[in-house]
Protein backbone atom coordinates (compact mmCIF):
# COMPACT_ATOMS: atom_id res chain seq x y z
CA UNK A 1 0.00 0.00 0.00
CA UNK A 2 1.20 3.40 -1.00
CA UNK A 3 2.09 6.23 1.44
CA UNK A 4 -1.36 8.21 1.71
CA UNK A 5 0.60 11.48 3.77
CA UNK A 6 3.46 12.27 3.21
CA UNK A 7 5.95 15.31 5.37
CA UNK A 8 9.03 15.93 3.66
CA UNK A 9 11.10 17.61 6.04
CA UNK A 10 8.73 20.01 7.25
CA UNK A 11 9.57 23.24 9.23
CA UNK A 12 6.23 25.17 11.09
CA UNK A 13 5.71 27.87 13.56
CA UNK A 14 3.01 29.42 14.38
CA UNK A 15 3.45 33.00 13.10
CA UNK A 16 2.52 36.20 16.12
CA UNK A 17 3.09 39.78 14.72
CA UNK A 18 5.75 41.43 16.09
CA UNK A 19 7.15 37.71 17.86
CA UNK A 20 10.41 35.21 17.53
CA UNK A 21 8.15 32.02 17.84
CA UNK A 22 9.63 29.10 18.33
CA UNK A 23 9.20 26.38 15.55
CA UNK A 24 6.72 23.97 16.40
CA UNK A 25 7.75 21.16 14.32
CA UNK A 26 11.33 21.01 12.56
CA UNK A 27 12.60 19.28 9.42
CA UNK A 28 9.77 16.75 10.18
CA UNK A 29 9.75 14.00 8.16
CA UNK A 30 6.92 11.07 8.68
CA UNK A 31 4.61 8.79 6.34
CA UNK A 32 0.89 7.58 6.33
CA UNK A 33 -0.11 4.40 4.59
CA UNK A 34 -3.32 3.87 2.77
CA UNK A 35 -5.24 1.68 5.47
CA UNK A 36 -3.52 2.30 8.48
CA UNK A 37 -4.58 3.41 12.07
CA UNK A 38 -2.14 5.05 13.88
CA UNK A 39 -1.65 7.06 17.21
CA UNK A 40 -0.46 9.78 18.14
CA UNK A 41 0.93 10.17 21.47
CA UNK A 42 2.99 13.04 23.32
CA UNK A 43 2.81 15.53 25.94
CA UNK A 44 0.37 18.82 25.63
CA UNK A 45 2.14 20.56 22.74
CA UNK A 46 4.17 18.76 21.13
CA UNK A 47 3.02 19.32 18.54
CA UNK A 48 0.58 16.81 17.60
CA UNK A 49 -2.01 18.93 16.61
CA UNK A 50 -0.32 20.97 14.87
CA UNK A 51 0.50 17.89 12.95
CA UNK A 52 -3.07 17.19 12.26
CA UNK A 53 -3.76 20.82 10.89
CA UNK A 54 -1.00 20.51 8.54
CA UNK A 55 -2.41 17.07 7.19
CA UNK A 56 -5.57 19.26 5.99
CA UNK A 57 -4.26 22.51 4.96
CA UNK A 58 -5.85 24.20 7.63
CA UNK A 59 -1.68 25.44 8.47
CA UNK A 60 0.72 25.22 5.91
CA UNK A 61 4.48 24.58 6.66
CA UNK A 62 7.28 27.52 6.29
CA UNK A 63 9.68 24.84 4.51
CA UNK A 64 9.64 21.57 3.41
CA UNK A 65 6.09 20.17 1.92
CA UNK A 66 3.03 18.00 2.48
CA UNK A 67 1.61 15.67 0.45
CA UNK A 68 -1.97 14.24 0.83
CA UNK A 69 -2.15 11.37 -1.41
CA UNK A 70 0.17 13.09 -4.37
CA UNK A 71 -1.17 16.36 -3.53
CA UNK A 72 0.92 19.55 -2.30
CA UNK A 73 -0.97 21.19 0.29
CA UNK A 74 0.41 24.63 -0.62
CA UNK A 75 -1.33 24.58 -3.80
CA UNK A 76 -4.83 26.35 -3.65
CA UNK A 77 -6.37 24.44 -6.29
CA UNK A 78 -5.89 21.09 -4.06
CA UNK A 79 -7.03 22.33 -0.66
CA UNK A 80 -10.69 21.52 -1.30
CA UNK A 81 -10.22 17.83 -3.02
CA UNK A 82 -7.32 17.75 0.75
CA UNK A 83 -10.47 18.36 2.95
CA UNK A 84 -12.98 16.07 1.18
CA UNK A 85 -10.60 13.43 1.62
CA UNK A 86 -9.26 14.29 4.98
CA UNK A 87 -12.03 14.78 7.26
CA UNK A 88 -11.36 16.08 11.17
CA UNK A 89 -12.90 15.38 14.41
CA UNK A 90 -11.82 17.93 17.10
CA UNK A 91 -12.37 17.58 20.84
CA UNK A 92 -15.02 19.42 21.83
CA UNK A 93 -18.26 17.80 20.29
CA UNK A 94 -20.19 21.26 21.07
CA UNK A 95 -17.63 23.32 19.12
CA UNK A 96 -17.98 20.88 15.69
CA UNK A 97 -21.84 20.60 15.79
CA UNK A 98 -23.76 23.45 12.70
CA UNK A 99 -27.33 22.26 12.88
CA UNK A 100 -30.32 22.00 14.83
CA UNK A 101 -31.57 18.17 13.79
CA UNK A 102 -28.87 15.39 13.69
CA UNK A 103 -29.35 14.77 9.61
CA UNK A 104 -29.31 17.95 8.53
CA UNK A 105 -25.53 18.11 10.49
CA UNK A 106 -24.61 15.54 9.10
CA UNK A 107 -25.56 16.88 5.47
CA UNK A 108 -23.86 19.85 5.82
CA UNK A 109 -20.38 18.74 4.56
CA UNK A 110 -21.76 16.90 0.99
CA UNK A 111 -23.65 20.03 0.75
CA UNK A 112 -20.61 22.06 0.70
CA UNK A 113 -19.03 19.47 -1.75
CA UNK A 114 -21.99 20.35 -4.22
CA UNK A 115 -23.24 16.39 -4.34
CA UNK A 116 -26.82 15.92 -5.29
CA UNK A 117 -29.76 15.67 -3.00
CA UNK A 118 -30.50 12.17 -3.61
CA UNK A 119 -26.52 10.85 -3.19
CA UNK A 120 -26.83 12.87 0.19
CA UNK A 121 -29.71 11.42 1.26
CA UNK A 122 -28.13 8.18 0.99
CA UNK A 123 -25.00 9.20 2.54
CA UNK A 124 -26.39 10.78 5.67
CA UNK A 125 -28.81 7.49 6.16
CA UNK A 126 -25.42 5.32 5.55
CA UNK A 127 -23.46 7.38 7.62
CA UNK A 128 -25.68 7.90 10.50
CA UNK A 129 -26.06 3.19 10.03
CA UNK A 130 -22.49 2.74 10.51
CA UNK A 131 -22.00 4.81 13.57
CA UNK A 132 -24.83 3.25 15.30
CA UNK A 133 -26.96 6.85 15.08
CA UNK A 134 -29.79 6.33 12.60
CA UNK A 135 -32.24 6.10 14.84
CA UNK A 136 -31.35 9.77 16.55
CA UNK A 137 -31.67 11.23 13.20
CA UNK A 138 -34.59 13.71 13.63
CA UNK A 139 -33.09 14.14 17.33
CA UNK A 140 -31.59 17.78 18.41
CA UNK A 141 -27.67 17.15 18.99
CA UNK A 142 -28.22 18.88 21.88
CA UNK A 143 -30.02 15.79 23.46
CA UNK A 144 -27.42 13.94 22.89
CA UNK A 145 -24.78 12.25 25.02
CA UNK A 146 -21.24 13.59 24.47
CA UNK A 147 -19.95 10.44 23.03
CA UNK A 148 -23.47 10.30 20.85
CA UNK A 149 -22.47 14.02 19.57
CA UNK A 150 -18.98 12.47 19.24
CA UNK A 151 -20.78 9.78 16.66
CA UNK A 152 -22.35 12.52 14.73
CA UNK A 153 -19.35 14.26 14.27
CA UNK A 154 -17.68 11.31 12.96
CA UNK A 155 -20.82 10.77 10.64
CA UNK A 156 -20.05 14.00 9.21
CA UNK A 157 -16.88 13.48 8.09
CA UNK A 158 -17.40 9.84 6.66
CA UNK A 159 -20.81 11.46 4.55
CA UNK A 160 -18.09 13.39 2.53
CA UNK A 161 -16.65 9.92 1.65
CA UNK A 162 -13.03 10.61 2.82
CA UNK A 163 -9.90 8.72 2.18
CA UNK A 164 -8.98 9.39 5.95
CA UNK A 165 -9.84 10.75 8.89
CA UNK A 166 -7.81 12.38 11.72
CA UNK A 167 -9.65 12.55 15.50
CA UNK A 168 -7.83 14.58 17.51
CA UNK A 169 -8.39 14.06 21.23
CA UNK A 170 -12.09 12.77 20.35
CA UNK A 171 -12.60 10.88 24.01
CA UNK A 172 -11.04 13.58 26.23
CA UNK A 173 -14.81 14.83 27.64
CA UNK A 174 -16.82 11.79 27.11
CA UNK A 175 -17.82 9.13 30.10
CA UNK A 176 -16.31 5.70 29.73
CA UNK A 177 -19.24 4.25 27.84
CA UNK A 178 -18.86 7.01 25.26
CA UNK A 179 -15.31 6.53 24.93
CA UNK A 180 -15.93 3.01 24.03
CA UNK A 181 -18.30 3.56 21.35
CA UNK A 182 -16.10 6.27 19.78
CA UNK A 183 -13.23 4.10 19.89
CA UNK A 184 -15.66 0.81 18.79
CA UNK A 185 -16.71 3.24 15.63
CA UNK A 186 -13.42 4.20 14.76
CA UNK A 187 -12.08 1.01 14.58
CA UNK A 188 -14.92 -0.32 12.51
CA UNK A 189 -14.46 2.45 9.86
CA UNK A 190 -10.56 1.62 9.54
CA UNK A 191 -11.14 -2.26 9.51
CA UNK A 192 -14.63 -2.44 7.39
CA UNK A 193 -14.01 0.21 5.12
CA UNK A 194 -10.68 0.90 5.24
CA UNK A 195 -10.59 4.25 5.89
CA UNK A 196 -6.80 5.45 7.22
CA UNK A 197 -7.17 6.63 11.04
CA UNK A 198 -4.85 9.01 12.85
CA UNK A 199 -5.99 8.68 16.61
CA UNK A 200 -4.58 11.76 18.61
CA UNK A 201 -4.93 10.68 22.42
CA UNK A 202 -3.53 10.83 25.54
CA UNK A 203 -5.31 7.40 26.58
CA UNK A 204 -2.74 4.68 26.66
CA UNK A 205 -5.14 2.04 26.34
CA UNK A 206 -6.70 3.61 23.32
CA UNK A 207 -3.25 4.12 21.80
CA UNK A 208 -2.59 0.15 22.08
CA UNK A 209 -5.62 -0.93 19.89
CA UNK A 210 -3.69 1.09 17.00
CA UNK A 211 -1.36 -0.45 14.26
CA UNK A 212 1.24 1.58 14.76
CA UNK A 213 2.16 4.16 17.26
CA UNK A 214 4.12 7.60 17.26
CA UNK A 215 5.30 8.97 19.93
CA UNK A 216 6.16 12.91 19.46
CA UNK A 217 8.35 15.05 22.07
CA UNK A 218 9.12 18.67 21.33
CA UNK A 219 8.19 18.56 17.44
CA UNK A 220 10.36 15.10 16.76
CA UNK A 221 9.33 11.70 16.53
CA UNK A 222 10.65 10.16 19.84
CA UNK A 223 9.50 6.68 18.81
CA UNK A 224 7.45 4.96 15.90
CA UNK A 225 6.65 1.11 15.81
CA UNK A 226 3.96 -1.31 16.83
CA UNK A 227 1.82 -1.20 19.93
CA UNK A 228 4.08 -3.84 21.40
CA UNK A 229 7.39 -2.13 20.10
CA UNK A 230 6.58 1.41 21.68
CA UNK A 231 5.44 0.38 25.23
CA UNK A 232 7.97 -1.34 25.92
CA UNK A 233 10.79 1.62 25.92
CA UNK A 234 9.28 2.58 29.41
CA UNK A 235 12.10 4.91 30.18
CA UNK A 236 11.53 6.80 26.69
CA UNK A 237 8.27 7.44 27.29
CA UNK A 238 8.12 8.23 31.33
CA UNK A 239 10.85 10.89 30.13
CA UNK A 240 8.46 12.56 27.18
CA UNK A 241 5.63 13.20 30.37
CA UNK A 242 3.57 9.46 29.04
CA UNK A 243 2.49 6.94 30.70
CA UNK A 244 3.05 2.78 29.75
CA UNK A 245 -0.21 1.21 30.39
CA UNK A 246 -0.74 -0.28 34.19
CA UNK A 247 -0.31 -3.39 32.92
CA UNK A 248 2.91 -3.43 31.16
CA UNK A 249 4.18 -1.40 34.60
CA UNK A 250 3.40 -4.34 36.25
CA UNK A 251 4.35 -6.65 34.34
CA UNK A 252 7.79 -4.92 34.14
CA UNK A 253 7.72 -5.18 38.12
CA UNK A 254 6.98 -8.49 38.08
CA UNK A 255 9.64 -9.27 36.28
CA UNK A 256 12.59 -7.61 37.90
CA UNK A 257 11.25 -9.37 40.86
CA UNK A 258 12.36 -12.65 38.58
CA UNK A 259 9.03 -13.79 37.14
CA UNK A 260 8.96 -14.85 33.59
CA UNK A 261 6.16 -12.54 32.53
CA UNK A 262 6.89 -11.51 29.12
CA UNK A 263 7.53 -7.96 28.60
CA UNK A 264 5.68 -6.65 25.91
CA UNK A 265 2.35 -7.02 27.73
CA UNK A 266 0.13 -3.98 26.88
CA UNK A 267 -3.74 -5.23 28.45
CA UNK A 268 -5.00 -6.88 31.68
CA UNK A 269 -6.02 -9.99 29.64
CA UNK A 270 -2.55 -10.78 28.44
CA UNK A 271 -1.30 -10.47 31.89
CA UNK A 272 -3.99 -12.11 33.26
CA UNK A 273 -3.09 -15.14 31.07
CA UNK A 274 0.47 -14.24 32.08
CA UNK A 275 -0.13 -14.52 35.75
CA UNK A 276 -2.63 -17.45 35.67
CA UNK A 277 0.22 -19.57 33.63
CA UNK A 278 2.18 -19.28 36.64
CA UNK A 279 -0.07 -19.97 39.62
CA UNK A 280 -2.05 -23.30 39.22
CA UNK A 281 -5.27 -23.39 39.33
CA UNK A 282 -7.31 -23.49 42.61
CA UNK B 1 -17.80 10.83 62.72
CA UNK B 2 -16.56 14.11 61.47
CA UNK B 3 -19.54 17.00 61.80
CA UNK B 4 -21.48 17.41 58.25
CA UNK B 5 -20.37 20.21 56.61
CA UNK B 6 -22.10 20.29 53.61
CA UNK B 7 -26.07 18.16 52.71
CA UNK B 8 -28.55 18.26 50.30
CA UNK B 9 -32.63 16.78 51.17
CA UNK B 10 -34.48 15.72 48.52
CA UNK B 11 -33.21 18.16 46.31
CA UNK B 12 -34.55 17.86 43.11
CA UNK B 13 -34.52 19.97 40.07
CA UNK B 14 -37.22 20.21 36.98
CA UNK B 15 -36.19 22.40 33.85
CA UNK B 16 -39.27 23.83 32.12
CA UNK B 17 -41.47 22.54 34.90
CA UNK B 18 -45.59 22.78 34.13
CA UNK B 19 -44.90 22.50 30.64
CA UNK B 20 -44.92 19.88 28.24
CA UNK B 21 -40.84 19.59 27.97
CA UNK B 22 -40.72 19.08 31.44
CA UNK B 23 -37.18 17.72 32.15
CA UNK B 24 -36.49 16.39 35.72
CA UNK B 25 -32.10 17.12 35.67
CA UNK B 26 -31.83 15.60 39.39
CA UNK B 27 -34.24 13.99 41.48
CA UNK B 28 -34.66 13.36 45.26
CA UNK B 29 -31.15 13.52 46.24
CA UNK B 30 -30.39 13.29 49.97
CA UNK B 31 -26.64 13.24 50.83
CA UNK B 32 -24.46 14.57 53.51
CA UNK B 33 -20.53 15.42 52.54
CA UNK B 34 -18.19 15.63 55.67
CA UNK B 35 -15.87 18.27 56.50
CA UNK B 36 -12.55 17.47 55.21
CA UNK B 37 -13.07 14.63 53.13
CA UNK B 38 -12.30 13.97 49.03
CA UNK B 39 -15.83 12.96 47.54
CA UNK B 40 -15.26 11.72 43.76
CA UNK B 41 -18.43 12.58 41.69
CA UNK B 42 -19.45 10.25 38.71
CA UNK B 43 -22.19 10.02 36.31
CA UNK B 44 -22.84 9.28 32.56
CA UNK B 45 -22.73 12.34 30.51
CA UNK B 46 -26.25 13.72 31.63
CA UNK B 47 -27.13 12.11 34.92
CA UNK B 48 -26.98 15.52 36.32
CA UNK B 49 -23.74 16.13 37.80
CA UNK B 50 -23.52 19.67 36.63
CA UNK B 51 -26.66 20.14 37.43
CA UNK B 52 -26.03 19.45 40.99
CA UNK B 53 -23.34 20.97 41.84
CA UNK B 54 -24.68 24.35 40.71
CA UNK B 55 -27.04 23.98 43.51
CA UNK B 56 -24.53 23.44 45.90
CA UNK B 57 -23.46 27.06 46.11
CA UNK B 58 -26.74 28.66 45.23
CA UNK B 59 -26.22 28.96 41.07
CA UNK B 60 -29.28 27.27 40.54
CA UNK B 61 -32.16 26.90 43.48
CA UNK B 62 -33.92 23.44 43.73
CA UNK B 63 -37.54 22.97 42.69
CA UNK B 64 -37.82 21.15 45.77
CA UNK B 65 -35.97 20.40 48.46
CA UNK B 66 -33.03 22.30 50.56
CA UNK B 67 -29.33 22.66 50.86
CA UNK B 68 -27.92 22.97 53.68
CA UNK B 69 -24.46 24.56 54.33
CA UNK B 70 -23.21 24.16 58.04
CA UNK B 71 -26.92 23.44 58.98
CA UNK B 72 -28.24 26.28 57.40
CA UNK B 73 -30.44 27.11 54.13
CA UNK B 74 -28.56 28.72 52.00
CA UNK B 75 -31.52 29.95 50.51
CA UNK B 76 -32.65 31.12 53.83
CA UNK B 77 -31.65 34.96 53.33
CA UNK B 78 -31.71 35.60 49.59
CA UNK B 79 -28.94 38.54 49.82
CA UNK B 80 -26.58 36.19 52.09
CA UNK B 81 -26.41 33.81 48.66
CA UNK B 82 -23.06 35.62 47.59
CA UNK B 83 -21.69 34.46 50.58
CA UNK B 84 -22.06 31.13 50.18
CA UNK B 85 -20.12 31.38 46.70
CA UNK B 86 -17.38 32.32 48.66
CA UNK B 87 -17.75 29.32 51.04
CA UNK B 88 -18.47 26.81 48.67
CA UNK B 89 -15.95 27.38 45.61
CA UNK B 90 -17.23 25.71 42.19
CA UNK B 91 -14.32 25.40 39.56
CA UNK B 92 -15.73 24.25 36.29
CA UNK B 93 -14.62 22.72 33.05
CA UNK B 94 -12.02 24.17 31.20
CA UNK B 95 -11.37 26.81 33.55
CA UNK B 96 -8.80 28.24 31.83
CA UNK B 97 -11.49 29.79 29.01
CA UNK B 98 -12.58 32.00 32.11
CA UNK B 99 -9.33 33.73 32.85
CA UNK B 100 -9.80 37.58 31.78
CA UNK B 101 -6.89 39.66 33.49
CA UNK B 102 -4.12 41.20 32.74
CA UNK B 103 -1.55 39.46 35.23
CA UNK B 104 -1.59 35.76 37.06
CA UNK B 105 -1.93 38.01 40.46
CA UNK B 106 -4.57 40.26 39.21
CA UNK B 107 -6.51 37.10 38.08
CA UNK B 108 -5.90 34.94 40.88
CA UNK B 109 -6.62 38.22 43.15
CA UNK B 110 -10.09 38.54 41.39
CA UNK B 111 -12.25 36.73 43.78
CA UNK B 112 -10.84 37.77 47.19
CA UNK B 113 -11.06 41.33 45.93
CA UNK B 114 -14.70 40.81 45.64
CA UNK B 115 -14.95 39.36 49.01
CA UNK B 116 -13.48 43.29 49.95
CA UNK B 117 -10.89 41.70 51.88
CA UNK B 118 -7.63 44.27 52.15
CA UNK B 119 -4.88 44.65 49.92
CA UNK B 120 -2.40 43.07 52.05
CA UNK B 121 -4.88 39.98 52.34
CA UNK B 122 -4.99 39.56 49.02
CA UNK B 123 -1.54 39.79 48.57
CA UNK B 124 -0.99 36.97 50.87
CA UNK B 125 -3.87 34.83 49.45
CA UNK B 126 -2.44 34.86 45.97
CA UNK B 127 0.81 33.66 46.91
CA UNK B 128 -0.12 30.90 49.23
CA UNK B 129 -2.36 29.36 46.81
CA UNK B 130 0.30 30.02 43.27
CA UNK B 131 1.90 27.24 45.77
CA UNK B 132 -0.59 24.76 46.41
CA UNK B 133 -0.76 24.60 42.58
CA UNK B 134 2.67 24.28 42.04
CA UNK B 135 3.94 27.69 40.59
CA UNK B 136 6.20 30.11 41.94
CA UNK B 137 6.22 34.15 42.44
CA UNK B 138 7.83 34.54 38.90
CA UNK B 139 4.40 34.08 37.41
CA UNK B 140 2.68 36.88 39.34
CA UNK B 141 3.55 39.91 36.59
CA UNK B 142 2.81 37.54 34.18
CA UNK B 143 -0.31 37.45 31.55
CA UNK B 144 -2.23 34.45 32.07
CA UNK B 145 -2.18 33.82 28.42
CA UNK B 146 1.40 33.44 27.61
CA UNK B 147 0.84 29.81 29.80
CA UNK B 148 0.97 26.84 28.91
CA UNK B 149 -2.42 24.80 28.76
CA UNK B 150 -1.61 22.89 31.91
CA UNK B 151 -0.59 26.29 34.08
CA UNK B 152 -3.44 27.87 32.70
CA UNK B 153 -5.41 25.56 34.29
CA UNK B 154 -4.11 25.56 37.77
CA UNK B 155 -4.03 29.39 37.70
CA UNK B 156 -7.63 28.98 37.22
CA UNK B 157 -8.04 26.64 39.65
CA UNK B 158 -5.84 28.56 42.37
CA UNK B 159 -8.23 31.68 41.56
CA UNK B 160 -10.90 29.56 43.37
CA UNK B 161 -8.54 28.17 46.40
CA UNK B 162 -7.79 32.14 46.85
CA UNK B 163 -11.13 32.86 48.32
CA UNK B 164 -10.55 30.02 50.93
CA UNK B 165 -13.80 28.41 50.42
CA UNK B 166 -14.87 25.23 53.20
CA UNK B 167 -15.90 23.06 50.12
CA UNK B 168 -14.24 23.21 46.97
CA UNK B 169 -16.07 21.46 44.21
CA UNK B 170 -13.57 20.73 40.98
CA UNK B 171 -15.38 19.75 37.52
CA UNK B 172 -13.28 17.52 35.48
CA UNK B 173 -10.03 19.10 36.47
CA UNK B 174 -7.75 16.76 34.69
CA UNK B 175 -9.83 16.88 31.66
CA UNK B 176 -7.60 17.43 28.03
CA UNK B 177 -4.34 17.68 29.95
CA UNK B 178 -1.56 14.97 29.44
CA UNK B 179 -0.57 12.35 31.92
CA UNK B 180 2.39 14.38 33.17
CA UNK B 181 -0.32 17.29 33.31
CA UNK B 182 -2.99 15.18 34.74
CA UNK B 183 -1.00 13.83 37.68
CA UNK B 184 -0.06 17.42 38.95
CA UNK B 185 -3.22 18.37 39.18
CA UNK B 186 -4.62 15.26 41.25
CA UNK B 187 -1.48 15.74 42.89
CA UNK B 188 -2.10 19.47 44.22
CA UNK B 189 -5.60 18.48 45.08
CA UNK B 190 -4.58 15.96 47.41
CA UNK B 191 -1.84 18.31 49.21
CA UNK B 192 -4.14 21.55 49.35
CA UNK B 193 -6.80 19.17 50.69
CA UNK B 194 -4.19 17.75 53.39
CA UNK B 195 -2.73 21.46 53.96
CA UNK B 196 -6.24 23.36 54.13
CA UNK B 197 -8.29 20.64 55.92
CA UNK B 198 -11.37 21.66 53.45
CA UNK B 199 -13.68 19.57 51.43
CA UNK B 200 -13.02 18.24 48.39
CA UNK B 201 -15.85 17.44 45.63
CA UNK B 202 -13.96 15.86 42.20
CA UNK B 203 -16.14 15.20 39.37
CA UNK B 204 -14.73 12.70 36.95
CA UNK B 205 -15.21 10.36 34.09
CA UNK B 206 -11.70 8.62 35.09
CA UNK B 207 -12.37 5.73 37.59
CA UNK B 208 -8.62 5.84 37.88
CA UNK B 209 -8.20 9.60 39.41
CA UNK B 210 -11.53 8.70 41.57
CA UNK B 211 -9.83 5.49 43.30
CA UNK B 212 -6.58 7.01 43.59
CA UNK B 213 -7.86 10.18 44.99
CA UNK B 214 -11.45 10.14 46.70
CA UNK B 215 -12.30 8.36 50.17
CA UNK B 216 -16.25 7.91 49.05
CA UNK B 217 -17.89 7.75 45.45
CA UNK B 218 -21.29 10.03 44.56
CA UNK B 219 -22.30 7.55 41.68
CA UNK B 220 -25.54 9.64 39.58
CA UNK B 221 -27.43 7.81 37.22
CA UNK B 222 -30.30 8.58 34.98
CA UNK B 223 -31.12 12.54 37.70
CA UNK B 224 -31.02 9.60 40.57
CA UNK B 225 -28.34 9.02 43.38
CA UNK B 226 -27.35 5.86 42.58
CA UNK B 227 -25.06 4.48 44.98
CA UNK B 228 -22.91 6.97 47.80
CA UNK B 229 -20.10 5.04 49.62
CA UNK B 230 -16.60 4.12 49.85
CA UNK B 231 -14.50 3.38 47.29
CA UNK B 232 -14.31 -0.29 47.95
CA UNK B 233 -18.30 -0.98 48.48
CA UNK B 234 -18.73 1.56 44.98
CA UNK B 235 -16.67 -0.39 43.02
CA UNK B 236 -18.08 -3.36 44.38
CA UNK B 237 -20.85 -2.97 42.03
CA UNK B 238 -18.79 -3.60 38.39
CA UNK B 239 -21.88 -5.12 36.74
CA UNK B 240 -24.70 -2.16 37.81
CA UNK B 241 -21.89 0.70 36.75
CA UNK B 242 -21.31 -0.68 33.32
CA UNK B 243 -25.23 -0.92 32.83
CA UNK B 244 -24.96 2.83 34.23
CA UNK B 245 -22.66 3.44 31.29
CA UNK B 246 -20.03 3.63 34.26
CA UNK B 247 -16.51 1.52 34.73
CA UNK B 248 -14.73 -0.18 37.25
CA UNK B 249 -10.64 0.58 37.22
CA UNK B 250 -8.80 -1.38 34.81
CA UNK B 251 -6.47 -2.89 37.21
CA UNK B 252 -9.50 -3.60 39.53
CA UNK B 253 -10.82 -5.62 36.64
CA UNK B 254 -8.09 -7.86 36.71
CA UNK B 255 -8.43 -9.08 40.04
CA UNK B 256 -12.70 -9.44 39.49
CA UNK B 257 -11.48 -11.87 36.90
CA UNK B 258 -9.17 -13.77 39.42
CA UNK B 259 -11.22 -14.01 42.15
CA UNK B 260 -14.13 -15.23 39.81
CA UNK B 261 -12.13 -17.55 38.55
CA UNK B 262 -11.19 -19.15 42.22
CA UNK B 263 -7.88 -17.32 43.01
CA UNK B 264 -8.11 -16.31 46.49
CA UNK B 265 -7.49 -12.50 45.94
CA UNK B 266 -8.15 -9.22 47.39
CA UNK B 267 -10.58 -7.37 45.07
CA UNK B 268 -10.00 -3.59 46.41
CA UNK B 269 -6.73 -2.99 44.28
CA UNK B 270 -6.74 0.60 42.72
CA UNK B 271 -3.35 1.15 42.43
CA UNK B 272 -0.21 -0.07 40.37
CA UNK B 273 1.69 -0.90 43.87
CA UNK B 274 -1.33 -2.21 45.68
CA UNK B 275 -1.73 -4.29 42.46
CA UNK B 276 2.03 -5.60 42.61
CA UNK B 277 1.54 -6.82 46.58
CA UNK B 278 -1.25 -8.68 45.71
CA UNK B 279 0.37 -10.27 43.19
CA UNK B 280 3.33 -11.28 44.53
CA UNK B 281 1.02 -12.49 47.50
CA UNK B 282 -0.23 -14.47 44.61
CA UNK B 283 2.38 -15.82 42.87
CA UNK B 284 4.60 -16.75 45.78
CA UNK B 285 1.83 -19.25 46.95
CA UNK B 286 0.14 -17.15 50.09
CA UNK B 287 -2.89 -16.78 48.41
CA UNK B 288 -4.42 -19.96 49.60
CA UNK B 289 -5.55 -18.47 52.46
Amino acid sequence: MGNFIEFQNVTFRYEVEGEETPETLRDFSISFQKGDFVAVLGHNGCGKSTLAKLCNAIELPQRGRILVNGLDTADEENVLTIRQQVGMVFQNPDNQIVATIVEDDVAFGPENLGVLPAEIRQRVDDALKSVGMYDFRFFEPHKLSGGQKQRVAIAGIIAMQPECIILDEPTAMLDPQGRKDVMKTVKMLNRDFGITVIFITHYMDEAVQANRVVVMNEGKILLDGTPKDVFTQTKLLEDAGLEVPQATQLAALLRADGYDVPKDILDMDELYDAVTALVPHP
Amino acid sequence: MESIILETRHLTHTYAGGTSSAVTAIDDISAAFYSGEIVGIIGHTGSGKSTFIEHLNGLLKGSNGVVLLEGKDIWANKKEIRKVRFKVGVCFQYPEYQLFEETVEKDIGFGPKNMGLSEEEIARRVRTVLGYVGLNDSYLSKSPFDLSGGEKRRVAIAGIMAMEPQVLVLDEPSAGLDPRGRTKILDLVRTYQKQTGCTVLLVSHSMEDVAGLASRIFVMNKAKLAYFDTVAVVFSHAKALETMGLDIPQITKLFERLKENGYDVDTGIYSVDAAHKELLRLLEGGARR
